[in-house]
């Protein structure tokens, strides 16, 4: 029996839970017992895609945070306003351009398996209800380490304060920053409503994850088991997206009921003309036509 | 292969080789017998253990302390201290107890606050007719406070291995802080009652308002570096540099105790604290890391659910393992290995994660006063120039005092949650 | 793993090598005291440049941990690069700082046995110290430049240079902790407890 140890960030009752519950299951499944997926938590996601690339971890599930900057490709799907919405998203990355993108990751030492998500990001704050952009101005907004998210905050007027997350629910509280942005099931799950008064559905990102493997590892394997792990792998990615819908779904009647205010109603177009300037950089600092091409997608 | 582990740790401890090379030596051997992983795995994870920002507060608030420390400080504390507690029978034990108690808020380590107030502390109490081994385990056993009165290194050490917030911590541990600190007072209040010691400690003295304007600029640190954390301006982290700059300003502008000569000596004192923790900290997560991998915590913990039937009897049973192993182990290796796995446990006995830690740090900061590995009898010992055997019959005392004040922060909740629910909850 | 069992092998012999010269230089005899100084001499200008740049890396950290406060307050234009280069510059210190550490006997230990030993035992106890310390820092020289040389296309968030540049700092201060322990073997001194935490 060979054992295959798959880390992630979440608990193991999440949607990357989901998505790694469903890769155990299925691949256990048709190799009829001869591998055993082994899951663990780790809040580090730079240390785990390290890891799988020096071998010394199988499998992870990550955001796509720390990955730019092993494959610095992947930072275009970082960008504000990207997706018009769910379908779009998956639809991309499922596609030519997504499969384009994973097969990047090879040259790095790292085998990008599959895409699989958090779903869109969504604004929070203590202060006041979000409806335009002027709304967003001189609020202090935690975003993660990550330049692009920096820059269209900045560019809104707010002060976009990098933090590791750990840090975050402290300093909402004590009002070192007055806000955050993150998915709903995200929200839901670390009762970010107990610091936060006010949620809008913003979507202003789409945050994806991926699976990453150990290409030797892969390798390793019958290329009969390597089809059933890729099998595998795609019904992961399947139980991923259906728990990001499911909390969706449930998470934004939750927050209203532990008394949130939410506002569903957002002016994208305002949203997406105010950060011109910064769509002008990304244009020039990440793949321009790439851009364009994921933004001009549509189902066949 | 635990065992050659186990053995092999063992071994390079009673042969006098660094706790921190003889655990690292341990866990390369464990990584090359139990995994089939390439030995850089070492090397990514001393990185990984050292690239946390909140850990960044450690070698902070050690030079803010340094420079504190530097030019009179500690007197000026003392003096202040004596001015409120000093003027009766045993006045002058009380003194060192309520010195350490304030010159805790500035330091985050037990040993700087030894050397800091015992320097004053030791020689004042041998001049009054005090034994110098009651000097040296006084000061040894107040001076556990400086982990757990904030800032301090061990509660960021178990915030970061545990993600528990760090200012939540930090404000758990005053309610358990004061408590000890009375507990220390009413003890060498009435030890020198029945022995007669200290009828005149309150000689000399200054009055509180000239103490207080004397020690004004060391007694507002923590008012600085608690209102930046509370006061929604920083976070800890960010409080501890900007504890550095105060201290530097007081020392270089105000008090006028500190040259820039002086900067190299400090700096070089500050830097190696920091790497001997650092170092520690290092190692201790190469040995944490093979554990987690071998999948040890969650075994460890299902394990604790099952022999244990209630909460109260697995904080009994986590209190006295602690208290064995804080007499042979370092405080930071500790915390590093164990924190995650019993903190686990805890959780799932549905004990609170913050209260938890400040009873683990409580515990192990009473390892630091209990042979024969305890670096604050090491350092009184020093300080006073007695042997650690000298102090034992009069540190009995003081570790049964500590202990039951232990198992009060253990069972009464509310001394160290009360703070932070009112807070943060 | 194999790879690792060939270079352990050498590191262990070169760690008996390194004993065995440092026994020797110890010991009496025109030679041995010519070898001593010279170790000496380039363990006093090792030391000193590995304390220099730690007291520096700290200098650095102190003022990028100021201006991320100073940043977020005066001129509300938050740093991205501030908290990285903290990190960055106090791996550095942390590491460059044990070989000072090291040279001067800070890092703690249980020592019943040394305080109880006679001077031979002392002497036998010494050198296990030198070799479990300059094994341990063998193997974090060689695996850590290893692991630099591996992530070098990773780039540092934040920074937007390559991660080696913080690997670095394992085996550069493995390698001058290395010098640390044989001086600290040759010419004893101990601030154990001064630098205690
Ligand atoms: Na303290
Ligand atoms: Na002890």
């Amino acid at each position: 029996q060979t054992e295959i140890t798959v880390q992630h960030a979440l608990p193991l009752n999440s949607h990357y839970g989901a998505g790694a519950a469903a890769l155990k299951e299925n691949f256990e499944r048709l190799t009829s017992g001869r591998y055993r997926v082994t899951e663990q938590r780790n809040d580090n996601e730079r240390e785990m895609v390290e890891s799988v690339q020096i071998g010394t971890l199988d499998c992870t599930v990550t955001s796509t945070g720390p990955v730019g900057n092993f494959v610095s490709e992947v930072r275009v799907l970082d960008v504000p306003f990207l997706f018009r919405n769910t379908a779009h998203a998956r639809g991309v990355l499922d596609g030519e351009i997504g499969q384009g993108l994973l097969a990047r990751f090879s040259s790095r030492g790292l085998a990008g398996v599959a895409w699989m998500e958090n779903g869109f990001r969504h604004l929070t704050n203590s202060r006041h209800e979000v409806h335009v952009p002027a709304d967003v101005q001189g609020l202090k907004v935690r975003t993660m380490e990550n330049p692009v998210h920096m820059r269209a905050f900045s560019t809104l007027g707010a002060l976009p304060t990098p933090m590791a997350f750990s840090e975050l629910v402290p300093a909402l509280q004590q009002g070192t920053v007055d806000g955050q942005e993150n998915p709903i099931g995200v929200i839901v799950a670390n009762n970010l409503n107990q610091v936060q008064r006010y949620l809008t559905l913003t979507g202003h990102v789409y945050s994806p994850a991926i699976l990453i493997c150990n290409p030797a590892m892969l390798a390793r394997m019958t290329p009969a088991d390597r089809a059933h792990f890729m099998t595998a792998a795609k019904a992961a990615a399947t139980a991923n997206r259906d728990r990001v819908t499911e909390d969706v779904n449930n998470g934004v009647a939750e927050l209203r009921r532990r008394g949130m205010i939410v506002t569903t109603e957002v002016d994208t177009a305002a949203f997406q003309a105010s950060l011109a300037p910064a769509f002008a950089v990304y244009e020039r600092e990440l793949d321009g036509a790439l851009l364009r091409r994921i933004r001009d997608w549509h189902a066949q | 292969m635990s065992g050659v582990m186990l053995t092999v740790m063992l071994v390079l401890f009673a042969a006098s080789v660094p706790v921190a090379i003889a655990i690292g030596i341990a866990a390369v051997i464990g990584i090359q017998g139990w995994t089939n992983f390439p030995l850089i795995v070492a090397a990514q994870q001393i990185y990984v253990a050292l690239d946390k920002f909140p850990l960044a507060a450690i070698p902070f608030f050690i030079l803010a302390g340094n420079l504190m420390d530097i030019g009179g400080i500690s007197r000026r504390l003392v003096a202040f201290a004596q001015s409120i507690v000093g003027g009766v029978q045993g006045g002058l034990p009380a003194t060192c107890v309520v010195t350490c108690m304030i010159f805790a808020a500035i330091s985050g380590s037990s040993v700087a606050t030894t050397f800091a107030v015992g320097t004053v502390m030791i020689p004042a109490l041998v001049r009054h007719g005090y034994p110098v081994a009651f000097a040296a385990a006084l000061q040894a056993t107040a001076a556990e406070l400086g982990v757990i009165i904030p800032p301090s290194i061990p509660m960021i050490l178990y915030g970061v291995t545990t993600q528990t917030s760090i200012p939540e911590l930090f404000l758990a541990g005053f309610g358990p802080g004061l408590f000890i600190g009375g507990a220390l007072v009413a003890t060498v209040l009435i030890w020198c009652r029945i022995k007669g010691w200290g009828k005149q400690d309150g000689d000399g003295r200054l009055a509180i308002r000239a103490a207080t304007k004397q020690a004004g600029f060391a007694l507002f640190m923590p008012v600085v570096v608690l209102g930046g954390i509370y006061g929604g301006v920083t976070t800890p982290t960010e409080a501890s540099v900007i504890a550095v700059f105060y201290a530097l300003l007081v020392g270089l502008f105000f008090h006028r105790e500190i040259g820039v000569r002086d900067l190299y000596p400090i700096f070089r004192k500050s830097v190696i604290s920091s790497a001997v923790i650092m170092f520690i900290i290092a190692c201790a997560a190469m040995f944490a890391y093979l554990l987690n991998r071998q999948g040890v915590p969650d075994a460890a913990a299902a394990w604790m659910v099952q022999i244990f039937d209630s909460p109260a009897l697995f904080l009994l049973g986590v209190n006295l393992f602690l208290f064995v192993i804080g007499m042979f182990v370092e405080t930071s290796a500790s915390i590093i290995v164990l924190a995650p796995i019993l903190a686990d446990a805890a959780g799932r006995f549905g004990i609170d994660g913050v209260h938890f830690g400040t009873i683990m740090v409580v515990n192990l900061a009473l390892g630091m006063i209990t042979p024969p590995f305890g670096v604050n009898l090491f350092a009184a010992a020093q300080v006073a120039g007695c042997g650690v055997d000298q102090m034992m019959r009069y540190l009995v005392v003081f570790i049964a005092v500590i202990f039951a004040c232990l198992m009060v922060v253990t069972y009464v909740p509310a001394l160290a949650l009360t703070l932070p629910n009112l807070l943060f909850r | 793993m194999m790879g690792n069992t060939l270079v352990l092998q050498g590191i262990g012999m070169a760690t008996v090598g390194l004993v065995l010269v440092a026994f020797w230089a110890r010991g009496p005899g025109p030679a041995a005291s010519r070898l001593r100084q010279a170790i000496l001499l380039l363990d006093g200008v090792a030391i000193t440049i590995a304390t220099l740049l730690a007291c520096a890396a700290l200098g650095i950290a102190c003022f990028a941990g100021m201006w991320q406060v100073i940043a977020r307050f005066a001129t509300e234009t938050p740093s991205i690069w501030s908290e990285a280069l903290v990190r960055t510059a106090l791996i550095w210190m942390g590491l460059l700082g044990l070989s000072v550490a090291l040279r001067t006997g800070a890092l703690v230990s249980i020592d019943v046995a040394r305080r109880l030993a006679g001077p031979r035992l002392r002497t036998g106890l010494e050198a296990a110290s030198l070799a479990a310390s300059a094994s341990l820092m063998g193997v974090l020289f060689w695996f850590g430049w290893t692991m630099a040389q591996r992530v070098q296309f990773q780039e540092m968030a934040g920074l937007e240079v390559s991660i080696s540049w913080g690997y670095a700092a394992i085996p550069v201060g493995a390698g001058f902790a290395i010098i640390g322990v044989l001086g600290h073997f040759l010419d004893s001194r101990s601030e154990e407890l001064e630098a205690a935490v």
